[in-house]
C-alpha cells in the first residue's frame, strides 16, 4: 500500500461510517423532520468521502466525473429536504412538540388571523 | 487495499438494510420517500467503490443518470403527497 491507497482506504471507510450513521438515524429518529437531517447531512458527507476515495483509486477524468455526482448531490439534497418537510409540515406529519422553533407554524397562524 | 473495499462495501450494505427497515416500516409516504432517496445515495456510493475496486471507470456516467432520476423522483413524489393531504 501507497500513501494513494491509505488516503483513499480513509476516506472511504469514513464516508461508509458516515452513511452507516445517517442510516441509523434514519432508523431511530421520531418523524419525518428529524429523519430528514438524519437522511441529508451525514449521507452526502459519507457519498462525498467515498467519491473523493475513488477518485484516489480511478484517476484524474473520471476524478472530474465523480466531482460532478458530488457537487449534483450537494445542490439535490437540500431541495429534495426542504420539499418534503414542507409537505410532512402540509401533511402534519411532524411531532409540533419536539419542535424549537416553529416559525412557518406562526407564519401561518398570523395569515389565517388576518385573513379571517 | 481488497480488504479496504470489502469492509467498505460491508458498510454500505448494513446502512442499505437499515434504510430497508425503513422503508417497509415507513409509518407515512414522507418517510419512504426520504428512505429511497438514501437507498440511491447508498447505491451510488457502493456503485463508486465498485469502479475503484475494477479499475474501470466506463460506467460513471450510469451515476449521474441515477442521481438525477432519484432527484426527479424525490421531488414529484413529494409534491403528489402535498397535493393530495389536507391542509392541516
Amino acid at each position: 500500500m501507497n500513501w494513494i491507497d491509505v488516503v483513499s482506504a480513509v476516506l472511504m471507510i469514513g464516508g461508509a461510517l458516515s452513511c452507516l450513521l445517517g442510516a441509523i438515524g434514519l432508523l431511530s429518529f421520531p418523524d419525518v423532520a428529524a429523519r430528514l437531517q438524519a437522511a441529508t447531512k451525514p449521507q452526502t458527507l459519507g457519498l462525498i468521502l467515498v467519491l473523493i476515495g475513488a477518485a484516489f483509486q480511478l484517476g484524474f477524468p473520471e476524478a472530474l466525473a465523480l466531482a460532478l455526482v458530488g457537487l449534483f448531490q450537494m445542490l439535490t439534497a437540500p431541495i429534495v429536504a426542504q420539499l418534503v418537510g414542507r409537505a410532512a409540515y402540509r401533511a402534519d406529519s411532524i411531532r409540533r412538540d419536539t419542535l424549537v422553533i416553529d416559525e412557518l407554524g406562526e407564519r401561518l397562524d398570523r395569515e389565517r388571523s388576518s385573513a379571517r | 487495499m481488497s480488504v479496504v473495499f470489502a469492509i467498505t462495501f460491508a458498510l454500505l450494505s448494513v446502512a442499505g438494510l437499515l434504510v430497508i427497515v425503513r422503508l417497509l416500516r415507513g409509518r407515512t409516504t414522507l418517510d419512504r420517500i426520504v428512505a429511497v432517496d438514501v437507498f440511491v445515495t447508498l447505491i451510488v456510493a457502493s456503485a463508486c467503490v465498485g469502479m475503484g475496486y475494477l479499475q474501470d471507470a466506463s460506467n460513471i456516467a450510469l451515476l449521474l443518470a441515477f442521481a438525477l432520476l432519484a432527484f426527479i423522483g424525490s421531488v414529484s413524489a413529494a409534491r403528489l403527497v402535498e397535493r393530495k393531504e389536507p391542509y392541516r
